[in-house]
């Protein structure tokens, strides 16, 4: 129903920490990793001037439309909706999506097994992911 | 107390469990670089735990003047569970699978503070590395200082949520009992 | 009181000398060895602990780095956006110290030419040393780990700095933070 098509973290030198694209999607991965990246050039641009760390609307084009966040360390992190879905997530149930994610990499960052700076892999999120899709459908 | 303050202290309190648990991590994966077997590792958090848990059990003894002594083993589980592991774990904890006469038993804690954010990798757990070993070695250490002599320790983790130490009694250490002590 | 970080922080300290300790045996026992060319009689993994670069100091530093930079998220996740240097530093000192160590510094001043000059008069992992003068030797070790934490947090925050403790009299302590610029 609300239509999230992937979520993605990156870390400060845009080093890909964290990918999930909604297998509803999975015919579309080629175009939606190129939206995102392209979704990545604006976080640099916006973050500079924004006053907190969500950073709202980033672009959007036919088919999708990318939210981003970047925290104090420097955690970029892009959510990408269905342009295309009917329904559409309001601001603040984008802002709570952000906020609950970075609460999972907060967690991912505090089992010591993980190196910092390295591709994540944990199970919230890994459940944060499936909660999204689920609401989607 | 405002309820400012009040959340003050939660946060506060949250944040030293945070500390202790992270800082724990740290030093288990820095071992780990040290020792070339995880096996070395559990040793070593058992020592750490033994020395904390003789500081611990001074540190108890002094603020529970109401707890009675001891004179057997349900009685050590049942002071272990209710009083101690709460106080210092944050969590509640109960025991079971009394076996061998009362000697063994296990003790369970409802949730583990250590690894609750913490993903072992499982080669190291099949080399040998059991994470929460501490916590046994500490519960070793308590009980050596009031002269009860155990073998304490962590049955490797299957799940995060319920960590087991299995405990064996040994025996009391009577020569260390002052006099007019023993009865 | 839930969590004896105290206890944890002394015995870590306790074990990181022992460490350095059989570090400095197992380097002269390889001098020895090796001296005396007695090649099959090295005892199997003598050559790494010889050679182990890491003293008690590195080691704590190295554990409160990683900590520091987990830690830092947390404390960071509620604050308002952290820009210049000196906003970042000033977290540190408030937000950061309080989460972590329980108050806030006591003072803080800088050259602005990034050299920061922290000053706690009760640092919280030597409120256990009787005051004065006569374990600040001692006292070295409580801090190392901490320094790690500060360095951590700050490098989380895309920082780079050098953190070293000085002790006049027990248990104020002054942080100086040196920023490495990029």
């Amino acid at each position: 129903m609300l239509g999230v098509v992937g979520f993605f973290i990156y870390g400060r030198e845009n080093i890909r920490l964290f990918d999930s694209i909604n297998p509803k999607y999975s015919n579309q991965l080629l175009e939606i990793e190129m939206f995102t990246y392209c979704s990545l050039d604006i976080v640099d641009e916006k973050s500079q001037r924004a006053t907190e760390m969500y950073l709202g609307q980033l672009f959007t084009d036919q088919k999708y439309r990318s939210y981003g966040f970047v925290t104090n360390t420097g955690i970029r992190m892009v959510l990408v909706l269905d342009a295309t879905s009917a329904a559409s997530l309001k601001d603040q149930e984008i802002r709570l999506i952000f906020k609950k994610f970075h609460g999972f990499y907060c967690n991912t960052i505090s089992n010591p097994f993980y190196e910092i700076g390295t591709p994540m892999k944990s199970r919230f999120f890994d459940e944060g992911v499936k909660e999204l899709y689920a609401v989607s459908e | 107390m405002s309820s400012k303050t009040k959340q003050n202290l939660a946060d506060s309190k949250k944040m030293s469990a945070e500390l202790f648990c992270l800082t724990y991590g740290a030093m288990v994966t820095e071992m780990l670089k040290d020792y070339e077997d995880p096996k070395d590792v559990t040793i070593q958090l058992d020592k750490m735990g033994f020395n904390m848990g003789s500081r611990l059990a001074d540190d108890f003894l002094a603020k529970n003047a109401n707890v009675p002594r001891c004179v057997d083993t349900r009685q050590i589980a049942d002071v272990l569970c209710r009083n101690a592991i709460p106080c210092y774990l944050g969590v509640n904890a109960t025991v079971t699978n009394w076996s061998n006469g009362d000697r063994d038993f296990s003790i369970i804690l409802e949730s583990n503070p250590l690894t609750e954010l913490v993903q072992v990798p499982p080669h190291l757990i099949s080399a040998g590395l059991s994470y929460s070993q501490l916590i046994a070695g500490a519960i070793r250490g308590a009980l050596e200082a009031v002269h009860f002599k155990v073998f304490a320790s962590a049955v490797p983790e299957s799940s995060n949520s319920n960590t087991e130490i299995r405990i064996r009694f040994d025996q009391v250490l009577k020569d260390s009992i002052p006099a007019g002590e023993d009865d | 009181m839930a969590f004896p970080f105290d206890i944890l922080h002394a015995e870590l300290i306790r074990t990181a000398l022992e460490s350095e300790k059989q570090r400095s045996a197992a380097k002269s026992e390889f001098h020895e060895v090796f001296n005396g060319l007695n090649l099959e009689h090295i005892e199997d993994g003598l050559i790494q602990k010889a050679f182990l670069h890491t003293n008690a100091e590195t080691k704590l530093e190295t554990i409160g780095f990683r900590v520091g930079r987990s830690l830092v998220e947390k404390v960071a996740r509620d604050s308002p956006k952290l820009v210049t240097e000196l906003e970042i530093v000033k977290f540190i000192c408030k937000e950061f110290w309080v989460s972590v160590f329980g108050k806030q510094v006591d003072n803080l001043r800088t050259n602005h030419q990034g050299v920061y000059v922290v000053q706690d008069s009760r640092f919280t992992t030597l409120r256990t040393f009787p005051e004065g003068t006569q374990f600040i030797k001692d006292s070295a070790y409580f801090l190392a780990l901490p320094c790690g934490l500060i360095r951590g947090a700050l490098s989380a925050l895309n920082i780079r700095a050098i953190v070293t403790p000085t002790v006049e009299s027990l248990p104020a302590t002054k942080f100086h933070i040196q920023i490495q610029q990029k």
